[in-house]
Order: C-alpha cells, then structure tokens, then sequence
C-alpha cells in the first residue's frame, strides 16, 4: 500500500503563515516603495467591489484525442456566469456553459487491424464554482480565475459496429461520462456604465481521461450591480 | 491532486481573511531590510521585490523567502506542480527547492548567485542537484511507476543567466543551462519511460531566450521558448549472443539522442501583483513535452507566489 505524504498540509500550512505574517508587515510597515526613479503611472483607485451578471459565448477546441479517438464536445459555446468581486479583487463566481460540439469524421483502426471511417459526434455541459481575482490594467479588468467543476460529455460513435472501440464505449455507440475539471483562465474586461464586456480565454484540463481536455475562447457580456 | 487544489482554495480564503487589513489601504510595498547593491531603479514588477526569478538571472532580496503553489507546469521544476520555497541571503544568493516533488521521490536544490546586477544587465550563475527514486515515485501510474521502480538517478543542472531590463516595459532574459546526469538500477526496456518524457533526467543544453513585456506596473506578459542544442536520454537494451547451443544474454543501459522537435518547446504566460506580497501566473506551454505529460501540447498551468 503507497504511503502518500500530505503535500496539501505542508501547503495550507505554509500559506497560513504566510498571510498572517504578511497581514502583520502590511499593518506595521506601510512604507514606500524601494527604488523607484521615477514613479510609474498611477493605478486607478476606483473599487473592484460589484456583483456581476455574464452572458458567455465562445468556441471551443479540444486538445487532445481521448483513447485514440478525437472528440469536439466544446464547439460553439454559450453560457452564463455570476459573480462578486470583493473591494481588494478576490472574486467568486458560479458558471453553466453548454458546449454544441461537433461532428469528426476520422480513420479509426481497431486492435485488431479492421480500419473504418469513424464519425463522432459529442457535446457537453461545463458547471462549477469559479475563484478568481480582478486588477486594473490601466482602465481595463484583468482577471485570473480558476474554475473547478464537473463536465458532462455526451458522445455518438454513429453507426461504428458495436464493440469496436471497446477501450473507449465498451459495447455501447453512445453514452454520457460525468468528470472533474480545472480550468485555469485569463479575461480582460471594460465596463461602459453598468454593463461590462471582455475577452478572454479558459483551458479546461480534464481530469477523467475519457473526455478531452479542450482550449475554451470567449465573449462576455454583461452587467454590474 | 484535488489536495493541491484545496489547499490553493485555502490560499483564497485566506486573502479573504486578509481583506480587513488590506482594505484601509492599497498597502505599499514592505521595504526590505537591506538594499541590494546595485539594484535595478525600476519599480512595480521589474523592482527587486517584485521581479521574478524565473528564468530571469535576478535572486530574492536578502532575507525575503518566497513561496509557490502551482499546478500543471512542465519544465523540470515545475514538473505536474510545485510548491516551491525559496530564501534570499543576500549578495546575489539564492537557494530554492520544490517541496512538492520532495514528497514524490524528486529532491532538488538550487543556488543561485546573482553576481552581477546593474540597471540595464544582470548576470547569475545556477548550480543544482536532483535525486531521483524510482520506488517512491507513487504520483505515476502503474505501469510507469513499475517501469522506473528499479532506478535511481542524479542530476546536476549548471547554467548562466543573462537578463537585460531595456526600459520600463521591456525586459530580455537568456538562459543557458546544460545538465549532466546519470543512472543506476534498470530502467526498463522502454524508451518512453518517464524521465524521459518529462525530460528530468536527461542530458541536455539548452537555451531559453524569454521576453517579458511591462503592460502596467503590476502586469508582465512572458514569453518564451525552450530550445535544447542536445538531448541525451537513457535507454536499455538487450543483447543475446548465440554460440552453437549455448546463449548468452545481458541489458546494458546507454544514452541516445533525442531529436530537437521532441524536446522543444513554447510557453506564454501572464503575471501580476495581485497584493504587494501575492502573485499570480497563467501559462500556456506547446511542446511534444506537454503531450507526453498530459496528452495534449497545449496546456496550461498556474499559480501564486508569497513574498515575505
């Protein structure tokens, strides 16, 4: 039985310390910062503090094939998402994006040596809880999230004979695989008023190796409250 | 890997918690307790608390220790995820090491001394040493952890770093490192085991010309491509030797050339001072080294950095 060290204790630990000890120099020594020539310009002082209602289109690619296959479930992709950013740029949100997907039509060769045309057609369902952080970028929001969730794949292997990718589908031509993601993601946005528009990407990394991971780019659309 | 995620979503948390003390006001950077001698006049992210370290020739102030959580990278260091710790002593030095991969069976440690540091140009010298077990590599899968379970191997990084900060927004960075390593125990017959994958254990000089491009005082664009004049990996072989009815066989273990498309790669990234203590990173990497770790060659990785 594999003994495995708790590499997740000694981190929370660390950054424990760390925070409480960085929240102390914060309070103690708000002094200048060092080596500066010339100060560079200044960043906006206007609040990050709101609460976001987002509209999310996009398209999608996968990555990757999954057991030799090559799967689109992302696609064209539309979504929404909510959040609220707190005054210092912390952000947590919830996300529902539905991928259409598309057909792929590749040459397949079984392990037994039978080559046919293969035809997949897939789509998915992407949801989950979003941590993140905006800061100014002159009078632009960069924002860096980290969304974790689960995917939902559905996959159509057409009129492949049953069986044939048995390490895939087992005996079945369609089918559904629930799985975790990660998906690390960059956005720049500009608030006109009270609605707010941006650009930005997510790539979601997969952790059930049945379904692809996928580079995920898209347009936000919006208000703030 | 859930675990590394948790603990990062504690790290939020815990800027929640710090939100009180940091919202009466937009706090200053902490001054350091020693100047450094000759350091750079920019400010924001190219100042010496702020720079990064990271394939640039530019150390940790002295006494400011660094901590890392991130996830998914693929350079040698940063290899599936890292929590690296790092100290400045001062007069250029640095030690780091990635605590992550100590608790898979990876030790390293790294020094750094950055012996030159003008306004416009810095050099460092690098020295580095990793011990690999097989046996206590339980992060890999079966079949690959069975592949390597009867290896061990040691490998010492040695490099030069030149960085040049041309304006407030500009900065170039060169790389050059060659690592010698070697093998002991068997390594199976496999060609693709995962040290050479993950091109831990190779024998490689490469270069990393790298760009970072100042957006704002907080936000750097980084952009840079990997590019190994030579790489060596470790293959073992069988040999049989028929005599009449007599056969003899043996494995012997040799280094082989890998070629250059195999070993290269290209990675893009983001980082920003989120707090004068806080920041954050968010890289693509394209390479074959990508697809060998995580089945695609684009991939991304992340994460956030202490400074104390």
């Amino acid at each position: 039985m594999r003994r495995r060290l708790p590499a997740w204790i000694t981190l929370a630990f660390g950054l424990l310390i760390a925070s409480a000890a960085s929240a102390e120099t914060a309070a103690l020594a708000p002094g200048p910062s060092v080596a500066t020539e010339a100060p560079p310009p200044p960043t906006p002082t206007k609040s990050l503090a709101r609460f976001e209602l987002l509209a999310r289109v996009g398209y999608g690619a996968s990555t990757g094939k999954v057991y030799g296959i090559e799967l689109e479930p992302y696609g064209a992709t539309f979504g929404v998402e909510s959040g609220y950013t707190f005054a210092n740029g912390l952000r947590l949100a919830a996300y529902l994006d539905f991928g259409l997907g598309r057909s792929v039509s590749q040459p397949y060769q079984t392990n037994g040596g039978t080559s046919f045309e293969l035809t997949t057609k897939s789509s998915s369902v992407n949801a989950g809880a979003s941590f993140g952080y905006d800061l100014w970028l002159h009078f632009l929001v960069l924002r860096y999230s980290l969304n974790l969730g689960f995917t939902s794949l559905s996959w159509d292997l057409g009129n492949t004979p049953g069986g044939a990718l048995l390490e895939y589908a087992g005996q079945a031509t369609q089918g559904s695989k629930l799985g975790f993601h990660v998906a690390p993601g960059l956005a720049v946005l500009w608030s006109i008023g009270p609605f707010e528009c941006g650009l930005g990407f997510d790539y979601f990394a997969q952790i059930d190796d049945h379904i692809p991971s996928g580079f995920l780019g898209k347009l936000l659309l919006g208000v703030m409250l | 890997m859930t675990r590394a995620i948790a603990a990062l979503l504690l790290a939020l948390s815990l800027v929640v918690l710090n939100e009180s003390a940091a919202r009466a006001e937009p706090a200053a950077t902490p001054t350091p307790s020693t100047s450094e001698p000759n350091a750079a006049s920019f400010a924001g992210l190219q100042s010496p608390e702020q720079r990064s370290d990271r394939f640039s020739a530019y150390s940790l102030p002295k006494h400011m220790v660094s901590i890392e959580a991130g996830a998914l990278g693929v350079s040698g260091q940063e290899l599936y995820g890292r929590i690296g710790v790092a100290y400045g002593f001062g007069h250029g030095l640095q030690l780091d090491a990635n605590l992550l991969h100590w608790s898979v069976g990876l030790f390293d440690l790294n020094l750094r001394w950055n012996f030159l540091d003008t306004p416009h140009f810095a050099l460092a010298a690098t020295v580095g040493g990793v011990y690999g077990h097989g046996a206590w590599m339980w992060i890999l899968t079966p079949a690959a952890e069975k592949l390597v379970a009867d290896s061990d191997f040691v490998a010492f990084p040695i490099g030069v770093t030149a960085s040049a900060p041309l304006t407030r927004w500009l900065q170039l960075d060169l790389p050059i490192e060659y690592q010698y390593s070697t093998y002991f125990g068997s390594i199976g017959k496999s060609d693709s085991t995962f040290y050479t994958k993950a091109q831990i254990g190779v024998r490689q000089f490469m270069v990393r010309p790298t760009v970072r491009v100042f957006v704002s005082d907080a936000t750097a664009l980084e952009l840079g491509v990997k590019l190994p004049l030579f790489t060596q990996v470790p293959v073992e072989r069988d040999s049989t030797l028929s005599i009449g009815n007599q056969t003899q066989s043996s494995s012997n273990s040799r280094y082989a050339d890998v070629k250059f498309k195999d070993t290269w790669s290209l990675e893009g990234g983001v980082r920003s001072r989120l707090q004068p203590w806080l920041f954050a990173t968010v890289r693509l990497h394209y390479g074959r080294v990508a697809k060998a770790l995580y089945g695609a060659p684009l991939y991304p990785s992340f994460g956030l950095e202490f400074r104390l």
